[in-house]
């Protein structure tokens, strides 16, 4: 029997930085972001998406990334061979931090390394919009931080949209220009952070009193 | 960074490799040993003359008969026959597998079509069919390597089904997420993802033609290790049998161990436990 996830959700989307969904488990944050995706069919209602251009990067919960290929194949794995530009992958691997890592394989990196490899996947596709579904859920929290971080260094040069997708508050006070709340299949409540500049003191009056007003509409 | 990241994994490389090498000699010598010891009972039974030469004849004349039969050549042409067929029905079993193992592997709710089929075929073994295919190809080469074919096409066939029907969904959602077109997903990602399973299939395929063709020599041939066997036990020649179960058994062997190194530089890009 199919159960209705999202009803009656009326989102609008900014067109660059990171907008932050939050939501218990079970709400339907996945479900949105694999909508936006073209992973999963919609039963009624539109999307509209900016530009001409479709491409869509998403990273996952897990890395998914392909056994068989080295890091550097994963990372170029979504893009054409004539399209492939090597300094700018390269480029991209000092980014996340694989320098001298390209000739490996998943199985001998580590859990933080593999979800970085999947992020540059996502980023070497060279898509518009960025969707992110709880990337760093699995991590420990040292790489948990550094991936943050990370994140918000490579969005403060890229500048395209990304979505992300977290149930954890803190995570979205830290990175969000925009915190979508979604509970019970609708948004019960939209916050502009982009006021507040990185890195943030989650201990911060402000940002208390947003986190409790989140609480609040969970 | 660079430096410190190279560095680390080669020396852990270079450690296990040390590591390995030590386990492997001594390894080797354990089974060297055993061959040893086998060969020696061989030999001091043989020497108490309690059975006959010709029930059990002795390794000095085994090793006579071999260099006579490696001098005169004749080894060699049972060898290749008998290869050649192998050969020949082994890859016509796999390209048949492939094909139908492709579909079987895209299309897994077919299955109930042919289940029962691959089943019962699977149950019923070649060289039972050997009145049959005589009857209809005549003794040729033809019948031996339907033989072949018919003994190898099932584990090739089961196993690229598997290959293809057990690739991860969250894998393929990759490829979605990525635009990818049907046929970019499967030859991308199913079929690179297949491989493994691919190589053990034809790998056990290969077993399996090699014991088939000696079976069907057996009973039809007039060159091949089959028939080597089968002509030297008409002469009463108990030692020439043994030279052709020795030369079964290690050619055997090696097609083996050629085909898992094989396996290791394909599958592995050369490099250990890099597949999941």
């Amino acid at each position: 029997m199919a159960v209705p996830v999202l009803t009656g959700l009326n989102l609008t989307l900014g067109e660059k930085g990171i907008t932050v969904i939050v939501g218990k488990s079970g709400c339907g944050k996945t479900t949105l972001l694999r909508i936006l995706a073209g992973l999963e069919p919609l039963d009624q209602g539109e999307i509209h998406m900016p530009g001409s251009s479709q491409k869509i990067g998403m990273v996952f919960q897990e890395p998914r990334l392909m056994p068989w290929l080295t890091v550097w194949k994963n990372i170029i794995f979504g893009q054409k061979k004539d399209e492939i530009e090597q300094e700018k992958i390269q480029e991209l691997i000092d980014t996340v931090g694989l320098t001298g890592f390209e000739k490996a394989y998943p199985n001998q990196l580590s859990g933080g390394m593999q979800q970085r490899v999947s992020l540059a996947r996502a980023l070497a596709y060279d898509a518009e919009l960025i969707l992110m579904d709880e990337p760093f859920a699995a991590l420990d929290h040292f790489t948990r931080e550094t991936m943050q971080q990370e994140l918000l260094r490579i969005d403060s040069v890229s500048r395209k949209l990304t979505v992300f997708v977290t149930h954890s508050i803190d995570e979205a006070l830290l990175l969000a220009q925009k915190i979508v709340v979604l509970g019970e299949g609708n948004v019960s409540g939209e916050y502009d952070l982009s006021p507040y500049s990185y890195p943030r003191d989650l201990l911060s009056d402000e940002l208390i009193e947003i986190k409790r007003n989140i609480l609040e509409k969970l | 960074m660079k430096n410190r990241g190279k560095v680390k994994s080669h020396g852990k490389m270079k450690a296990e490799r040390g590591l390995k090498k030590g386990s492997v000699w001594r390894d080797r010598c354990k089974s060297w040993g055993v061959t040893l010891g086998i060969l020696i009972l061989w030999f001091a039974v043989s020497k108490t003359g309690i059975w006959s030469s010709y029930v059990l004849p002795s390794p000095e004349q085994v090793w006579i008969s071999f260099l006579a039969m490696v001098r005169t050549g004749v080894l060699f042409v049972h060898i290749l026959d008998s290869f050649a067929r192998v050969f020949t029905g082994f890859w016509i079993a796999f390209l048949i597998a492939f094909c139908l193992g492709i579909l079987a592997g895209i299309k897994p709710s077919a299955s109930a079509y042919y289940n029962h089929i691959v089943e019962f075929m699977r149950n019923v073994p070649p060289l039972s069919l050997i009145p049959l295919l005589i009857l209809w190809f005549g003794i040729g080469e033809t019948s031996k390597i339907i033989i072949i074919v018919l003994a190898s096409f099932f584990p090739m066939f089961l196993n690229i089904k598997k290959g293809l029907a057990s690739c991860d969904p969250k894998l393929l959602e990759v490829g979605t997420s990525l635009n990818f077109t049907a046929w970019q997903k499967f030859a991308r990602i199913m079929l690179p993802n297949a491989i493994p399973d691919i190589l053990i299939g034809m790998r056990v395929g290969l077993g399996y033609s090699w014991r088939a063709i000696i079976g069907a020599e057996m009973i039809a041939a007039a060159s091949g290790l089959g028939y080597l066997i089968l002509d030297s036990q008409q002469m009463s020649r108990s030692d020439k049998v043994i030279v052709g179960i020795f030369v079964i058994g290690i050619v055997g062997y090696c097609c083996d161990l050629l085909f898992s190194l094989a396996i290791k530089k394909l599958a592995h890009g050369g490099v250990d436990d890099s597949w999941s």
